[in-house]
């Protein structure tokens, strides 16, 4: 008696911390089969039905390693239900007639609720992705995790630049078209992908971008144009933005507008930059040809739009 | 002291228990089931190596640098196909892969990946981008690349362009472009389950050339620049990851370092004044920027409640010596003001996140978010200014310094009207005070509100409508400052005027059940007004569409086909009488592309996929009032058709063959026809707009190193 009261004394208090912590991976409430027995063998019973190669794609991924003790496949892990849930009702003979009841499915034409998908996801990821995702427009939207990634396949195609684009244009369809204007990044090329500018996974900064601003995000490839410069033009370090347009533009250097107008916008001194140019002053526009239209228009002369870090460059020219 | 240990213990647990139990809409508890019985007999887990190897040789059938731009096939003739990829997994876990891409090609890639998962893991890679502008343009310079270009002996200077007599006999044809070799390597370590250290570095290296213009007074040459630097990179991060928490510091470092970091160019044209024979640039100087960041991040609490927050500082330099204010001998300066700039800006920022879920219909969402660029680079007069090399300009200049400090707050919130159907609202609150140089406006603030509305009946049809209203309102647009830098009183600049915006965006996603098509469709409408304005932008419009449609044949062939428009059109106006406004430009810019096709596997050792993409775009400027009249129309149409066919010789080996079509014609009036003596004050390269029309085909081996579905 005086023993069993000493370990209630010394182990009581550790069982109360340790007794809501137990458990198995949380299932979602409303994951379909959320409250139902797990299998009796694990993989190996959804392997008997389950062998195709769209599946066992998932043993050339992480998710399917057995070295690493975090992953579904890792020892003592519930492998194929770490993600999908409990598996004991689905595995049962099914009378004549029935449906076999669900698991969780995963993907955009899912029956099972996209909260329920994320939260099996998020049971692990949730660390890693950060708790911006929570804030995030891919959330917002109830955008499943599995309408951009397949874990089920040996190369997931959004985490590769080459591939990465078409899966993003599976709803941003509008960008597809962008990145095949005249002057644009080198996307269709595979030198660049959403995700060296984005961050899908959420973030605070605006537009989802990689880094806090956007000039921030365009210095990561273009640093040369971060300065401090002698002579700096506003614009030009408060946001990138307000001259090009990064998806694709109709104009050279991906200008939202040509030159001068584009200038002109904010540009209206007196003579040349608020002079009015127009297709007379074009070579063999019957006009006089200007040397602030054709070829660079007002960077003829003011080259160093970004900048100048030359004593004299107090018109941006040198 | 017992009853009370156990009255305690239990006290806690229950308390433990019932928060737990509030979040039983998260947590379901299955019967335990005991995996340490689970030997997964038949999982096929990988081992040994594994890959494949491709080789084989491609033909160009016609130079074009636009073609190359970004694929490296800019020449005509033939061309290596080489690649490959593999996998190593050891029975303890230890993996290798690598994936070596276009190795034949200026646009070739390698990376290789390692390490045991959950312990450690790291990357090297190797990634070239070819930048291919023109192998239109003619120059007379020499020097090409480097940061002196001459002219050649006896070239005789002219007034105009038609003066400079020995041009003909001098202009050469020249390729321009450069590349970008990009090299990086990366590593992470896990101490134990929480902690995580991860290192990231890249190197990127350019050289080569790009068009410049330099001038001297009213007169201007286009001259190729050298391109020749390198941005080093470097992002350190250690994590802390709890079961409900995270902590993260980072270190993040950038170096650009410019070889080329001046350009002297001899003037083609008479000197206006003695001793502006020459002149030179100053090119982007070096600089760097170093930033410690920390982030946290807090899940799992009450009402699903999730918290994330960070904060970085940082700081920039620059200090590259000057240049003398002109290399025109003939021309006396005062000392500059120093040897260099020594500027620094420093970047601080903060932001907070928190979403929560207080009820299972409601979704809270909010974020604020601070930041602040102080620019605290000195600040000098620049007494002796020439401008371009020739005439002293009379006043001393103060050099510009631009900070700004931003706040940005976020909320939203969703609510379930019925399982399938969720509304929402939300708004966004921006400000930014302008500080340092006085700009015409001092601080303004954005307001956006939106509503939207989610219908997502079943997993096969989501639609998604938002809209709303942004205003950006200065609080007062400074004239005297305007009148200060000689500007219109009337103009307001279109990055600082008051605009209003309306918006809206939708968003369709449609499986057809029965049919194993699906159809996603998404269009965005949004009208900025720029009421306040006389002078500037007074109006933008921008609607834009695109559907794509993804027919799943069978299991063995899919079909898409997809199609995409955006129309944008702008207005702004002008003074020639720097007056009110006499003259108006309209900008308007329509943009389609259509494209579509087959991926087919017709055996198991037989496959063949067909893309095809149309890209038609046409911009066009007019002009009323002043000089009015319609710019031509600049166009631009491409054509791209690509097929691969690959036919399995053995379980080894695959030959495969690729055709590549593609067809680009485009006219564009700022360079259309300008040659490099057109224009009388304009010494131009003379480069022609993009056109082309190309075919690349290929034939290789395919080898893999493990026959196809052998068992692992």
């Amino acid at each position: 008696m005086k023993h069993s009261n000493l370990v209630l004394r010394r182990l009581l208090p550790l069982a109360a911390l340790l007794l809501p912590l137990a458990g198995w991976a949380e299932v979602p409430a409303n994951a379909p089969n959320a409250g139902a027995a797990y299998s009796a063998k694990g993989a190996d019973t959804c392997l008997s039905c389950h062998d195709e190669e769209a599946v066992n794609g998932v043993f050339h991924t992480k998710h399917g390693n057995p070295g690493d003790a975090r992953s579904p496949f890792g020892k003592g892990n519930l492998q194929c239900e770490a993600c999908h849930g409990p598996g004991g009702n689905h595995t049962k003979k099914v009378k004549k007639g029935e449906s076999r009841p669900p698991m969780v499915r995963f993907g955009r034409d899912s029956e099972t609720p996209v909260s329920a998908q994320n939260g099996m996801c998020l049971g692990c990821h949730e660390k890693s992705i950060g708790a911006a995702w929570h804030s995030g427009p891919h959330d917002t939207n109830d955008v499943p995790c599995a309408a951009c990634h397949d874990s089920h396949t040996k190369k997931d195609a959004v985490l590769a630049r080459s591939t990465q684009p078409e899966v993003c244009y599976t709803c941003h369809v509008g960008e597809r078209s962008q990145f095949t204007k005249p002057y644009s990044h080198p996307l269709h090329q595979g030198k660049i992908a959403c995700g060296d500018c984005h961050t899908p996974h959420g973030t605070t900064a605006e537009k989802q971008l990689v880094k806090n601003s956007v000039n921030d995000t365009c210095y990561e490839c273009h640093a040369e144009k971060r300065g401090p410069f002698v002579w700096e033009h506003a614009p030009v370090s408060e946001n990138c933005d307000n001259c090009h347009a990064p998806h694709g533009s109709t104009s050279p250097g991906m200008l939202k507008a040509r030159g001068p107008i584009l200038c002109q916008s904010c540009h209206s001194q007196q003579n040349h930059p608020s002079y009015s140019y127009g297709p007379s002053n074009l070579p063999g526009g019957g006009g006089p040809p200007v040397t602030t239209l054709a070829v660079g228009n007002c960077m003829n002369c003011h080259s160093q739009v970004h900048g100048s870090n030359h004593p004299s460059g107090s018109t941006l020219t040198r | 002291m017992n009853k009370r240990s156990t009255t305690l213990s239990l006290a806690v647990a229950s308390v433990l228990l019932a928060a737990g139990a509030a979040q039983a809409q998260e947590a379901a508890a299955p019967a335990s089931p005991d995996p340490s019985t689970w030997v997964c007999k038949k999982c096929p887990f990988p081992k040994g190596y594994d890959g494949s190897a491709e080789l084989g040789a491609g033909y160009l059938s016609d130079d074009s640098a636009a073609f190359g731009d970004g694929t490296g096939l800019d020449e005509k003739g033939a061309y290596v196909v080489a690649g490959a990829e593999g996998k190593a997994i050891t029975d303890s876990g230890y993996t290798l892969s690598y994936d070596l891409r276009n190795l034949g090609l200026d646009s070739r890639e390698a990376r290789i990946d390692g390490g045991k998962q959950g312990a450690y893991d790291f990357s090297v890679f190797y990634d070239r981008v070819p930048r291919r502008i023109t192998d239109t343009a003619q120059t007379p310079f020499a020097g090409l690349g480097s940061s002196d270009l001459t002219l050649p002996s006896g070239w005789v200077t002219g007034g105009s362009t038609a003066g400079m007599t020995q041009l003909d006999d001098s202009l050469r044809t020249v390729d321009v472009g450069f590349d970008r070799d990009r090299y990086g390597a990366a590593a992470g370590f896990w101490l134990g389950k929480n902690v995580v250290f991860g290192v990231d570095y890249k190197h990127d290296e350019r050289d080569g050339t790009r068009p410049m213009l330099g001038s001297f007074g009213s007169v201007s040459t286009q001259f190729l620049r050298p391109v020749s630097d390198s941005t080093d990179r470097l992002n350190a991060t250690a994590r802390y990851e709890g079961s409900r928490w995270f902590a993260q510091v980072g270190y993040y470092a950038s170096i650009y370092n410019n070889d080329a970091s001046k350009l002297r160019w001899e003037n083609p044209f008479n000197a206006f004044v003695p001793g502006g024979e020459a002149g030179q640039m100053a090119l982007e100087p070096d600089n760097d920027y170093q930033e410690i960041s920390l982030s946290a991040g807090f899940h799992g609490l009450p009402w699903n409640t999730v918290i994330g927050f960070s904060a970085a500082a940082g700081e920039g330099t620059q200090d590259m010596k000057f240049l003398p204010y002109t290399i025109n001998p003939n021309l006396l300066t005062d000392a500059l003001p120093g040897s260099s700039l020594d500027g620094k800006v420093k970047v601080n920022r903060a932001d907070l996140t928190v979403s929560l879920r207080p009820i299972d219909r409601l979704r809270l969402r909010g974020a604020v978010a601070w930041d602040e660029r102080k620019n605290e680079t000195n600040q000098d007069f620049y007494t002796s200014i020439i401008h371009t090399d020739l005439f002293p300009v009379t006043d001393d200049r103060l050099n510009p310094v631009y900070s700004y400090e931003r706040m940005r707050l976020t909320g939203s919130a969703d609510f379930d009207i019925y399982h399938d159907l969720t509304v929402g609202v939300g708004g966004e609150y921006r400000t930014i005070d302008r500080k340092g140089t006085t700009q015409e406006v001092k601080s303004e603030d954005t307001q956006d509100g939106w509503g939207r509305v989610q219908y997502r009946p079943n997993g096969y049809l989501g639609f998604v409508l938002k809209g709303g209203i942004e205003e950006r309102d200065p609080d007062k647009y400074d004239t005297s400052v305007a009148a200060g830098l000689g500007q219109n009183p009337l103009m307001r600049k279109y990055n600082l005027a008051y605009r209003y915006r309306s918006y809206g965006d939708f968003l369709a996603n449609v499986a057809l059940g029965s049919l194993p098509l699906t159809l996603s469709a998404n269009a965005f409408y949004g009208d900025d007004s720029y009421l306040q304005s006389d002078l500037g932008m007074i109006s933008g419009l921008d609607r834009r569409y695109g559907v794509d449609l993804t027919w799943a044949v069978n299991d063995k062939v899919s079909a898409y086909a997809a199609a995409g428009r955006e129309k944008i059109s702008s207005r702004s106006r002008g003074s020639a009488s720097f007056a009110s406004a006499d003259w108006r430009a309209d900008v308007d810019d329509d943009f389609q592309t259509y494209g579509g096709g087959v991926h087919a596997r017709l055996a198991d050792d037989l496959s063949l996929n067909l893309d095809y993409t149309y890209a038609k775009g046409q911009s066009d400027t007019t002009i009323t009032g002043v000089s009015a009249g319609a710019f031509p129309t600049v166009n631009s149409k491409l054509n791209t058709l690509k097929a691969d066919f690959t036919y399995g010789l053995s379980k080894r080996t695959d030959i495969v063959f690729s055709y590549w079509h593609e067809r680009l014609s485009s006219d564009d009036w700022a360079i259309q026809g300008v040659e490099p003596a057109t224009l009388p004050t304009v010494l131009a390269l003379g480069y022609d707009p993009n056109n082309y029309s190309v075919n690349y085909v290929t034939a290789s081996v395919r080898y893999y190193f493990k026959p196809r579905g052998a068992a692992e």
